[in-house]
């Protein structure tokens, strides 16, 4: 409870230094913000968009949450979604079967190229104690280059005049309910599954375990190397199919293009950073990060406020949430103290004279 | 041997950035603070020479403005470990994130520009032309008609980060607090003010770095230019464990691949791939040094 309060208070806090870089820069802060959510919810199509958005931000969000609270550092969400969207692209491309066939099937490869891809991080780590941070950082950058190669001269679309690869077909697109693509439903089933899998089986307990204290883990015979090598891999796969939506969800492209998820995996760890350690948060602020981010781009017709607006607003959001949770507890403690040792002093000492 | 000569030269430029912002991180190494941020901070200054240069036409007020961008962040980091006791990790990785989303935003803002701001009035640092060495066939024209920063790095400020480390009292206590700093606070030295000294000379490092970036090894800003130096950094003070000189070789060897690099795709290899090396080579650096260390700790077992 009071973590929520501290997490709603930075976001507030957000929010009001946002509004007053807007109205420095000479933005109608209040109108800027109203259009933010009116364009990302009071339409249909708009509120299609932005559940697509948050079932993306879902699993990278799910992805960072389960590394960073089993201990383990994967920076490399951004490598292992390309990795599954390169996956997903090859086989969408070419795989002309019943989508109840194809797109499960591009769904498991893509996650496991992602798995594949954190998995090596993992197993340097285990086998020559390299930091895993610097290794998935190098290999975003590694997966970064082979996309640009791909899409500028191997797979290219003939027909284009900027580099990207051709589409998918058609029929391994996702559909949609209504306005809402498919993608939604099945991150909110996978958040569901990874959820319970956390926080009701031994795995999970285990992984918890270790992100708290891995020491403590290893001295109560928990496997921590088996154990870090598979919330790395799992961290991959979540990452992987994030990259399988990025290509397949109907609101995309449906096709690799040299940019793709770049920002949507840093979206992922600050969405992670600011859940802390309560994984319904990661659904809220996925939400939360939709539509902040589908509303910026029809407040920038509506007030002319840059849609980049809102990549500083969440990094803002991202110091507030951190720097309010840790020093509350620091701050609790020290009033804490104080009124202990008052009592003490009181109580126990009092002038002999 | 033309070639080889320029990718030399070239190398020389690009090993700089790196360079001082491992140095800068030494200081936080020794001091056993977690900065992560350098790569914000890198970038940051990276913008803020490049904007101040553009705006008053001077390298000197650039190299002034970049540094003051660095420090900025380094401030907030300082304040964000040391005054609110956040995780640095977390804390790192958010400044990251934060100054990738302001540089961006600040870019579109100021110059109206999306991805690079390239323009004629960016003023960048002057090239020097050293008088008698200019004249040596080969290692002239690798060593003259550098960059200012190159210069200074190389012969002011390796020199002073390794004298100040390992010769004088502030690097006693520096390593000292590294060592632990609650044994550093029980002989009545606080052990905070002297974290956050280290971070402050990071900062300023970095700031020389990313303006050695942004101004010196190229004259223009693009979104994300910092592009994992700062990380690449940070493997090298692991690799080095924080020597200045093992930073310095180390450096001027991520410069020659990053220059090996460009001069490949002259022979027909894809810029992308040639682009990957630094990051290739920086994984297999750490490979490396880790077999080494295995080797050690086996010999010493075996004893």
């Amino acid at each position: 409870m009071k973590k929520t309060v501290v997490v709603i208070l930075g976001v507030l806090l957000a929010f009001i230094v946002g509004a007053i870089l807007l109205s420095a820069q000479g933005y109608h802060p209040i109108e800027s913000y109203i259009s933010m959510f009116k364009n990302s919810l009071l339409t249909k199509i708009a509120l299609g968009n932005t559940l697509a958005r948050m079932a993306i931000f879902i699993m990278l969000g799910l992805a960072a949450y389960f590394g960073f609270n089993s201990g383990v550092s994967n920076l490399g969400l951004f490598g292992q979604l390309l990795m599954g969207a390169l996956v997903a692209t090859l086989i969408g491309q070419h795989l002309n079967a019943s989508p109840v066939i194809a797109i499960p099937l591009m769904l498991i490869a893509a996650a496991i190229a992602g798995g594949v891809y954190s998995g090596i991080a993992a197993l340097f780590r285990l086998g020559f104690g390299m930091n895993e941070f610097i290794t998935t950082l190098m290999m975003n950058f590694i997966a970064k280059y082979l996309i640009a190669y791909l899409v500028t001269n191997p797979m290219r679309d003939p027909n284009s005049q900027w580099p990207m690869s051709r589409p998918i077909l058609q029929s391994n697109v996702f559909s949609r309910i209504g306005d809402i693509d498919m993608t939604v439903f099945l991150a909110i089933l996978i958040f569901i599954i990874v959820f319970l899998y956390w926080n009701f089986t031994r795995r999970g307990y285990e992984f918890r375990l270790t992100g708290a204290n891995n020491l403590f883990a290893r001295l109560g015979g928990c496997e921590v190397n088996k154990n870090f090598f598979s919330s790395m891999v799992i961290s991959g796969v979540l990452a992987g199919i994030a990259g399988a939506f990025l290509i397949m969800g109907s609101t995309q492209q449906n096709k690799l293009i040299p940019n793709l998820g770049e920002t949507n995996a840093s979206d992922g760890l600050m969405i992670a950073i600011i859940s802390g350690q309560s994984m319904p948060s990661v659904l809220f602020f996925s939400l939360f990060f939709g539509i902040i981010q589908t509303g910026s781009v029809g407040m920038q017709m509506d007030t002319n406020v840059p849609s980049e607006f809102t990549v500083m607003l969440q990094a803002i959001m991202v110091l507030f949430v951190v720097a309010f949770r840790d020093y509350s507890e620091l701050f609790i403690n020290l009033i804490k103290a104080r009124s202990k040792s008052r009592k003490l002093r009181t109580e126990d000492h009092e002038p002999v004279c | 041997m033309n070639l080889f000569v320029e990718i030399l030269r070239s190398s020389l430029a690009s090993a700089i950035p790196v360079l001082l912002v491992a140095l800068g991180g030494a200081y936080s190494f020794h001091a056993n603070v977690f900065n992560i941020a350098m790569e914000g901070m890198m970038l940051t200054s990276a913008f803020t020479a490049v904007a101040i240069s553009y705006a008053t036409g001077s390298w000197v007020w650039g190299l002034v403005g970049g540094i003051a961008g660095s420090l900025v962040i380094t401030l907030i980091f300082s304040f964000f470990i040391l005054k609110l006791k956040t995780g640095e990790f977390i804390t790192g990785i958010a400044l990251n994130l934060f100054t990738t989303g302001a540089t961006t935003y600040l870019l579109r803002q100021i110059f109206n520009v999306k991805g690079a701001l390239i323009s004629p009035k960016i003023v960048p640092l002057p090239r020097i032309d050293i008088p008698l060495i200019k004249d040596i066939p080969v290692l002239g024209t690798i060593l003259s008609g550098q960059n200012i920063l190159v210069y200074i790095s190389l012969i002011i400020v390796v020199p002073l980060v390794f004298y100040q480390i390992y010769r004088s009292r502030m690097g006693l206590r520096l390593r000292a607090t590294g060592f632990d700093s609650r044994a550093v606070d029980s002989v009545g030295i606080k052990s905070d003010p002297i974290k956050f000294q280290s971070l402050l000379i990071c900062g300023l490092l970095c700031g020389l770095g990313g303006t050695a970036l942004s101004l010196g090894y190229m004259s223009l800003f693009t979104e994300n230019m910092a592009a994992g130096r700062g990380w690449i950094a940070l493997a090298i003070i692991i690799l080095t464990q924080g020597q200045p000189i093992g930073i310095l070789l180390l450096s001027i060897l991520f410069g020659v691949f990053e220059g090996v690099g460009l001069s490949l795709q002259n022979v027909g290899i894809p810029s992308q791939f040639t682009a990957m090396l630094p990051y290739i080579s920086t994984i297999v650096a750490l490979f490396i040094f880790s077999r080494q260390q295995k080797k050690k700790k086996s010999l010493a077992a075996d004893l």
